[in-house]
């Protein structure tokens, strides 16, 4: 868990962070979005002390993180920013064994563990030896996210981790990693400005605006904030059409299925059918119908849950 | 015209001229005695000095109408031509002069020179490496006795024993001083990077002495040096005085740290700010930021720098001869003050030879330490 009450910073005379409160529950994903400059970096790189505070209080695992030292707290928080940042001059291997390294594994574990994070994240075991200027940015991104993941820390922090890859490049990424939450939850705080990603990734939202939250809710829920010009402004007046990107018809159905089709795919065939109705197979094999109603009726409970 | 016909014409004209006109060498009695001009026709002969002509005539059409033709093979036939006429031009006796076999000697001439400078225009099409081939050769041919009555070799003979010492000295004149500079030049580019309010003083100082006139700085360096050989004469018994290796080595360190300390400094700037980042981020210490990423990072600029350093150094190192710090420079002054071309020519042909072949060394530690590594110091980081 990582609670975090009434902190400030202050860059010279702008105010990055005012008085922010947040408690983060363990195994969520939380992820922090805004505009350039809403402080949300500043709060996320407040967590492992790459920046000091002025006032407030952040606890880690029960510890407040000014008692740790820096270097202690930093290898128990995986961290993975938007320029990747692997050392070129390491092969892939040793640059996911660094933490591990600097925590004085035996090289038999780093072995183990940076094979099956390799297996985790999809990349070939061949791609051990290579240097990080023979990768692409994709796999470049995940051999970031393996070394973040590598001395396997509770908290993951990860600052625009997938924002200089190409979007198809991307989507990829982002659904790898969503499986691999799904497999690992960890504590992770995501940084982002892209709306569509926020929604798919996120257990849990926040909005934030000139060193404020102004909102903090499972993205389901943020519905009922759009009353407030900024969130409306800032999510997009079609934020609940991304929305339904989140929910497969298998959520729908109430069932454990494996169908790859998303309810924002089933509002586009809404739009093209003539009859306003779309038919989906359960796994039973029974027929259900689907209407506009219906998915409007889904979100609303969705904001209810 | 195209840049190519231009070459050939060049070249044609070099060779023509420098065949038929110009002297290729001088005949001297003695060392300081004036010279009997030879022309190619002296020492070639009247037979092989026109079918010379027509072969090149011939050679020159091959080239002008058939690029590509016999390249291959007349890169050849120019490459043995040179040590040939060397030969033959060592070999010449001039008619009705009285001369003691061991002391006369033969210097070259600039029709020499330029017939060489046309050849290589005319081979520009060719593939060039083989001029290393061709002064390995003549060298060879040069210490296998084949050419003694040539000035260079006489010279040579003559000081072998002070040549080689000389040589010994220059390069270690030149290669450790520039290795003292390397840890504090390492560390003068760490100062400035650490701390920018000093950036200024430190770039100050070591451009002071890469702007001097290195010959203004070994007369200053004398001064001080000469007072504190004076005042503990000890330190004179070990060597440290104004004259000779300690002002000689002081000024080329000196001379050496800039190279080094800018390379560092650019280096250790140009590191990706996100690799730095992340190491921190890690939970890396500084010092072990400094030790497993950052210095290392740097080390191909830090070699480059290194390299800057000894070539240039190479070439410096003659200006110690001036203040009894010996190295080719002794050589080459000596030479300079007896009108002995010849002598002067065996001071500097070694240094040239040194400095590519001490860059040529560099080139190769700098590659692979950038291969190793797997990045550049100048190009930047493929992070997108």
């Amino acid at each position: 868990m990582i609670e975090i009450s009434g902190l400030s910073k202050h860059y010279g005379e702008t105010l990055a962070l005012d008085k922010v409160d947040l408690t983060i529950n363990d195994g969520e994903c939380v992820v922090l979005i805004g505009p350039s400059g809403c402080g949300k970096s500043s709060l996320l790189r407040s967590i492992n002390r790459m920046i000091d505070i002025d006032e407030g209080k952040i606890i880690v695992a029960g510890k407040e993180i000014a008692s740790y030292p820096p270097q202690e707290l930093r290898r128990k928080i995986g961290y993975c920013i938007q320029n990747v940042g692997l050392f070129p001059h390491y092969t892939v291997y040793e640059n996911i064994a660094v933490v591990p390294r600097l925590e004085k594994w035996d090289e038999t574990r780093i072995k183990e563990r940076v094979e099956f994070l390799m297996n985790l994240t999809g990349l070939p075991l061949s791609y051990l030896t290579k240097k990080p200027h023979e990768l692409s940015g994709g796999e470049a991104q995940r051999v970031g996210v393996c070394r973040a993941l590598a001395a396997d820390p509770d908290i993951l922090l990860m600052d625009e981790p997938f924002g200089a890859v190409d979007p198809m490049t991307r989507i990829k990424i982002q659904l790898a990693f969503k499986n691999i939450q799904k497999e690992l939850k960890k504590t992770v705080v995501f940084v982002t400005h892209d709306v569509e990603e926020a929604i798919l990734l996120a257990d849990k939202l926040v909005v934030m605006q000139e060193g404020k939250i102004l909102g903090y809710d499972v993205p389901e829920a943020f519905a009922k904030h759009m009353e407030e010009d900024f969130v409306r402004l800032f999510l997009g007046e079609d934020y609940p059409v991304k929305l339904l990107k989140r929910h497969g018809v298998d959520d729908y159905l109430k069932q454990d299925g494996d169908s790859a089709t998303t309810l924002h795919e089933i509002l586009g065939r809404l739009l093209k059918s003539e009859t306003g109705v779309v038919e989906v197979t359960d796994t039973q094999n029974k027929i259900h119908e689907i209407r506009f109603e219906d998915l409007t009726r889904y979100l609303r409970e969705g904001e209810r849950r | 015209m195209k840049p190519g016909r231009i070459t050939t014409a060049a070249g044609s004209f070099l060779t023509l001229f420098a065949l038929t006109l110009l002297p290729w060498g001088e005949f001297k009695i003695n060392r300081v005695a004036r010279g009997i001009p030879i022309p190619a026709m002296g020492f070639l002969g009247w037979a092989m000095w026109t079918t010379s002509i027509v072969a090149l005539l011939f050679i020159i059409a091959l080239i002008r109408f058939r690029p590509r033709f016999f390249n291959a093979v007349l890169s050849w036939v120019f490459l043995l031509l040179p040590s040939f006429s060397l030969i033959l031009l060592s070999r010449f006796i001039p008619d009705g002069v009285d001369f003691d076999p061991k002391v006369a000697r033969i210097s070259l001439g600039i029709g020499f020179y330029l017939f060489y400078v046309g050849i290589l225009l005319l081979l520009s099409k060719t593939k060039q490496p083989k001029l290393k081939i061709f002064l390995s050769f003549v060298f060879i041919l040069a210490f296998t006795g084949n050419m003694d009555a040539l000035g260079l070799v006489r010279e040579y003979r003559n000081i072998e024993e002070t040549f080689l010492r000389e040589l010994t000295r220059h390069l270690t004149l030149a290669l450790f001083s520039a290795m003292a500079a390397i840890p504090p030049g390492i560390s003068l580019g760490y100062l400035a990077m650490r701390y920018p309010k000093a950036r200024e003083w430190i770039f100050g100082f070591v451009h002071v002495f890469q702007v001097a006139p290195t010959l203004s700085l070994l007369a200053l360096m004398m001064i001080p040096l000469t007072a504190l050989a004076k005042a503990f004469p000890f330190l004179a018994d070990l060597g440290i005085k104004g004259i000779g290796f300690a002002p000689a080595f002081i000024v080329l360190f000196l001379y050496s740290l800039l190279p080094i300390t800018a390379n560092t400094y650019a280096g250790l700037k140009q590191t990706d700010p996100a690799v730095l980042e992340n190491a921190v981020a890690l939970g890396m210490s500084p010092k072990q930021v400094l030790r497993k990423v950052w210095f290392p990072l740097t080390l191909p600029s830090i070699f480059a720098g290194i390299r800057t350093a000894m070539t240039q150094n190479v070439g410096n190192t003659i200006l110690a001869g001036l203040v009894g710090g010996g190295g080719m420079g002794a050589l080459i002054f000596l030479g300079l003050s007896q009108s002995a071309l010849d002598l002067v020519l065996l001071g500097t042909i070694p240094v040239v030879v040194m400095a590519l072949i001490l860059d040529a060394v560099f080139e190769v530690i700098e590659e692979t330490t950038v291969r190793k590594l797997g990045v550049d110091y100048d190009r930047n980081l493929r992070l997108e």
